[in-house]
């Protein structure tokens, strides 16, 4: 038997073919894209684990201890019945103070818990913030001068905050005497106050604890007064509108039905943190 | 109760004993506090001691890590001089700093300085320009070609702001830092020196660290030459004279020493001093003594009375015990001698015992006798004590047996009783009267066997006359010839014969014996007795009156006649009881009745004789004085008797005389009495009746004798009468008169032509 010799039809079927071949590209395509965002949600339960990273030093909410290497505090509790209602197991990934966002957003993590609520880089979305902290300052320990609120605000005193800080906003607007010193990071602000050419640095309480309970030189001063000036969140990676709805659902619901109550009040050391009803 | 002089030197010692145990106790107490105040003294030396010690050591541990800190500071600045970047221009300098800066917190700053003491460059860019006196730092040779220099403490931020203290007189500043330099001392001659500020508050932390422990101390760095770098607190004047003290021992000697020193213003300070033996610096640690030594001598103190209290109790106690004891040693003893009274007195009222006692062992073998015992056996204690009974006083006259019997009843725990006869010393023998008793103990177990003895040889012999007397009453009253009762007066038969039985018929049971009560016998009397209510009462009113009746006659129902006499017996006076004799006199009686009847009646005919009928004419007109009536008599005399004998023959006259009788007895009444006066002449009283009815009566009896032949062998013989009436009176004088009137009237009628009646 001869082909057949219509060129047109040939044509036609080269095109069909081609545009067939397309078809199952564009639609390969958009399914991988698919898996890639949107069913991260489908994924954790299939997968059966639960991906958080977190800065293990913001101590009473998520933190490790030092003895036991097991992560500690408010955060991981709710993070551990999130867990479970999902069925999947919680792994808790450490990473840096700087470098938890980063996990999140490239998408490392499912889940970020903790983070201070300030406005959010465009790869991650914040849950609404479930807790908040007042403004502590820490100073040294053998500080005779300083050993109250009311001492801060003298003339010679140098007060250390982090460069465009919402406490380094707060501090400018609060200090009318004390001199102010922003630094770039946490560490510089840190060895200011041990050196002696700060006398105390602002930040909010669960980093205030840390200072406490991992240096040797470090002093907490409460403020006056209870406040929620900071404000901690938890973040998801953009994109995963179910995946965010669900935990955006579950913070929603834990302030609601007193569990985020009862999470607080299991840890003592949570005690000076302000629970968000809404 | 006299004091003798035992009572009084008893007391005495007593007292004594008392005063010498109180002043014991005192002895002791006094020991114990001195103890406790000589341990609280040795126990605060101690403590004072041991935080000595312990100053000590920490002053050596800060001054070594102190002295490692400015080593350190000395190589920090060591590498920053010798770093290449030091070439490479001010930017690269500056990260160097930072470097540095970064791994040593303590720094405050690091600057270059120029040897006039003008900082060149600095990591605190305020500090350019501002010069550090260098003059007042103390320089030292670590390595020949460096020189590290420790100046005085700054107060402020940095040397921009600073200023130091060159004087002991301010206290340490905050914030506040001192400026340590390193110089390189180079081959052509330019030194090129660094400076870093030291944190102050570095200093404060360890400081505090320190103070932790001790609580009030203090911790002052002090330079070699005498500069306070660092306190704690200001120094008061005392501490002040202390630490210059200090001082100048080390720049003499180089020691350091732990004291305890009292300052000028009298505080007692514990001060441990350590300079660095290389660099120029040194520690002095200070902890006022009374303070550290305050709560140390609380606990003591605490201690102490603790253990006073206890002791003081313990004495008490002690002193208490004492006492109770030598009470009830007192009582005891007390106790004792009462005891001992009261066997004392038990063995005197054994020994005063009239029965003689011996109390011997389990085996028999005498421990004890009392003198009753010697009295009745002629053996004394002395002798007896040691024996047995048997071996003295055996007589021989009991047989083995009976004193197997005897033991085997001792050896069971019962008490033995008996008589035997017994052996006296002096071989005689007498009866005894022997009462062996077991004494056990409290586990019943037999301790001792306690004999009494009696003589009874004289009343065995009463018993035996009394058994001898006992047999002759009851032969007596066996063989009485009557029945015997006899009663006590609690009314328990106490005598009674065989007699009495057959006498009453009554059965010979158990009821009727000794001891029992002789009611139901005196029952069963009665109900023989005719009238039984009134047999009863007899006895009764017979016991009440106590007095003896003799030959009292009873009539029994079945016709017989008994005699009781009654006699109450008396005993020293008193009534003991009352004896009944019944004898059976039925007998008797029919034998006196018979008599009696032979003596008044008639034989022939039956009807009295003369004589009861002159008796009862005399009754009748005794009668008839005391009750005014008549009675009448009538006196009647066949006709022709002799005739009747004559013709018939005497046999036929004694029929006509009984046959006259019999008619004549119709006519009269029960109150009429009869009689035959002689051959054949009868009379007939008459009480209560009257010359008419007398005389009628006399008809009626003239006319039945008239009409009435005795029919004798078929043949009637025909009889009249001649009847004398009279009538009896109270006035007749005697039966006599009467008797005369009748026989007048008799006569008459006899005269007047027989059988007929007249009156008198």
């Amino acid at each position: 038997m001869t082909a057949p010799n219509h060129p047109h039809r040939t044509h036609l079927a080269r095109l069909l073919r081609a545009g067939l071949i397309g078809l199952c590209l564009v639609l390969a395509h958009v399914a991988v894209a698919q898996e890639e965002s949107g069913h991260r949600l489908e994924r954790i339960v299939a997968g059966k684990k639960l991906r958080v990273c977190m800065w293990p030093g913001h101590y009473s909410l998520s933190y490790r201890n030092p003895r036991t290497r097991e992560a500690q505090g408010v955060d991981v509790d709710l993070v551990r019945e999130l867990a479970s209602e999902l069925k999947v197991a919680a792994e808790f990934i450490d990473s840096s103070l700087q470098q938890t966002l980063e996990a999140v957003s490239a998408g490392r993590c499912d889940l970020a818990i903790t983070l201070v609520d300030m406005p959010a880089p465009q790869a991650v979305r914040f849950t609404t913030p479930h807790l908040g902290s007042g403004i502590h300052a820490v100073a040294t320990r053998g500080s005779r001068r300083i050993k109250q609120w009311d001492d801060i605000d003298r003339p010679g005193v140098v007060v250390a905050v982090l460069l465009g800080s919402m406490q380094e906003t707060l501090a400018f607007n609060t200090f009318q005497y004390a001199q102010l010193v922003s630094f770039p990071d946490e560490a510089a602000r840190e060895l200011a106050v041990e050196s002696g050419r700060a006398d105390i640095l602002m930040t909010s309480y669960p980093y205030s604890l840390y200072l406490v309970r991992n240096t040797d030189w470090a002093r907490m001063i409460d403020p006056p007064d209870r406040s929620a000036a900071t404000l901690f969140t938890w973040a998801v990676p953009k994109g995963e509108n179910a995946w965010f709805q669900y935990v955006q659902h579950f913070i929603e619901t834990i302030k609601r039905d007193g569990r985020l109550l009862r999470a607080v009040q299991r840890h003592p050391d949570a005690k000076p943190m302000v629970v968000l009803a809404d | 109760m006299t004091l003798t002089r035992d009572t009084m030197s008893k007391r005495f010692r007593h007292l004594a004993a008392d005063i010498a145990f109180v002043a014991v106790l005192t002895l002791c107490t006094a020991l114990a506090l001195l103890a406790v105040s000589y341990n609280s003294d040795v126990e605060t030396r101690q403590q004072s001691a041991i935080y000595l010690s312990m100053l000590q050591r920490d002053a050596a541990f800060l001054t070594r890590d102190i002295g490692k800190l400015l080593r350190d500071i000395d190589r920090d600045l060591k590498t920053l001089l010798d770093a290449p970047s030091r070439r490479r221009g001010e930017h690269r300098q500056a990260d160097a700093f930072r470097d540095i800066l970064r791994g040593a917190p303590h720094l405050r700053s690091i600057s270059f300085v120029d040897p006039q003491g003008k900082i060149a460059f600095s990591s605190t860019p305020e500090n350019i320009g501002h010069t550090l006196d260098l003059n007042a730092c103390v320089s030292h040779t670590l390595t020949p070609e460096s020189l590290l220099r420790v100046c005085p403490a700054h107060s402020g931020r940095d040397i921009a702001d600073g200023v130091p203290l060159t004087d002991n007189g301010k206290s340490t500043p905050e914030p506040g830092f001192i400026p340590i330099t390193h110089s390189r001392l180079p081959a052509n001659g330019e030194t090129a020196t660094l400076v870093a500020t030291l944190n102050l508050d570095y200093l404060a932390r360890q400081a505090a660290d320190m103070l932790e422990a001790y609580g009030v101390a203090r911790v002052a760095l002090l330079r070699a030459d005498g500069l306070r770098l660092f306190d704690t607190e200001m120094p008061d004047a005392g501490l002040l004279m202390i630490e210059r003290e200090i001082s100048r021992r080390w720049k003499e000697n180089h020691t350091g020493e732990a004291r305890q020193l009292e300052a000028i213003d009298g505080r007692y300070w514990i001060v441990a001093d350590r300079p660095h033996p290389q660099l120029p610096i040194g520690v002095v640690l200070a902890i006022d003594h009374d303070k550290i030594m305050e709560s140390a001598r609380q606990r003591l103190q605490t201690n102490s009375l603790t253990t006073m209290l206890l002791m003081l109790a313990g004495m008490i106690c002690t002193l208490f015990g004492y006492l109770f004891f030598r009470h009830a040693g007192r009582r005891e003893r007390e106790q004792q001698q009462q005891a001992e009274a009261q066997r004392n007195l038990l063995e005197s009222t054994l020994n005063a015992c009239t029965k003689a006692i011996a109390i011997t062992t389990p085996q028999g073998v005498i421990e004890w006798v009392n003198p009753a015992y010697t009295a009745l056996t002629g053996y004394t204690a002395a002798e007896a004590i040691g024996r047995t009974p048997r071996e003295q006083s055996k007589s021989g006259m009991q047989s083995g047996s009976f004193y197997a019997q005897m033991w085997q009843t001792l050896l069971d725990g019962r008490i033995w009783r008996g008589e035997l006869v017994n052996r006296r010393k002096d071989s005689s023998l007498y009866d005894e009267l022997l009462t062996i008793s077991p004494a056990l103990d409290s586990n019943g177990a037999i301790r001792h066997f306690i004999a009494t003895k009696e003589d009874c040889t004289e009343h065995k012999a009463t018993r035996e006359q009394l058994a001898v007397a006992h047999s002759h009453l009851n032969a007596v009253v066996e063989n009485f010839p009557g029945a015997l009762v006899m009663e006590d007066t609690q009314g328990r038969i106490v005598l009674l014969n065989q007699f009495i039985f057959e006498l009453l018929g009554l059965p010979g049971t158990d009821e009727y014996v000794l001891g029992k009560p002789v009611h139901p016998l005196m029952l069963f009397s009665s109900h023989v007795a005719e009238d039984s209510q009134a047999f009863l009462d007899r006895i009764k009113e017979l016991r009440e009156s106590a007095r003896p009746f003799y030959n009292e006659e009873i009539h029994f129902k079945d016709g017989r006649w008994v005699e009781r006499d009654f006699i109450p017996i008396h005993l020293h006076g008193g009534l003991i009881g009352f004896l009944y004799i019944y004898r059976d006199i039925s007998q008797k009686k029919r034998h006196a009745r018979e008599l009696w009847q032979l003596a008044t009646s008639d034989p022939l005919t039956g009807i009295q004789n003369r004589r009861a009928f002159f008796e009862q004419i005399e009754r009748e007109r005794a009668r008839l004085i005391r009750y005014p009536g008549e009675a009448a008599l009538l006196m009647i005399d066949i006709d022709y008797f002799k005739r009747i004998n004559d013709t018939h023959g005497h046999t036929a006259g004694d029929a006509m005389l009984k046959h006259v009788v019999q008619l004549v007895r119709k006519l009269l009444r029960e109150s009429d009495v009869m009689a035959r006066l002689g051959g054949e002449e009868f009379a007939i009283l008459l009480p209560q009746s009257g010359r008419d009815g007398a005389l009628g009566l006399a008809e009626r009896v003239r006319a039945m004798l008239e009409e009435n032949p005795l029919n004798y062998n078929d043949t009637p013989i025909h009889v009249t009468a001649s009847v004398g009436v009279t009538i009896v009176t109270a006035s007749d004088s005697s039966t006599d008169q009467v008797l005369s009137r009748a026989d007048h009237a008799l006569y008459t009628a006899k005269r007047n032509g027989r059988n007929r009646v007249e009156s008198g």
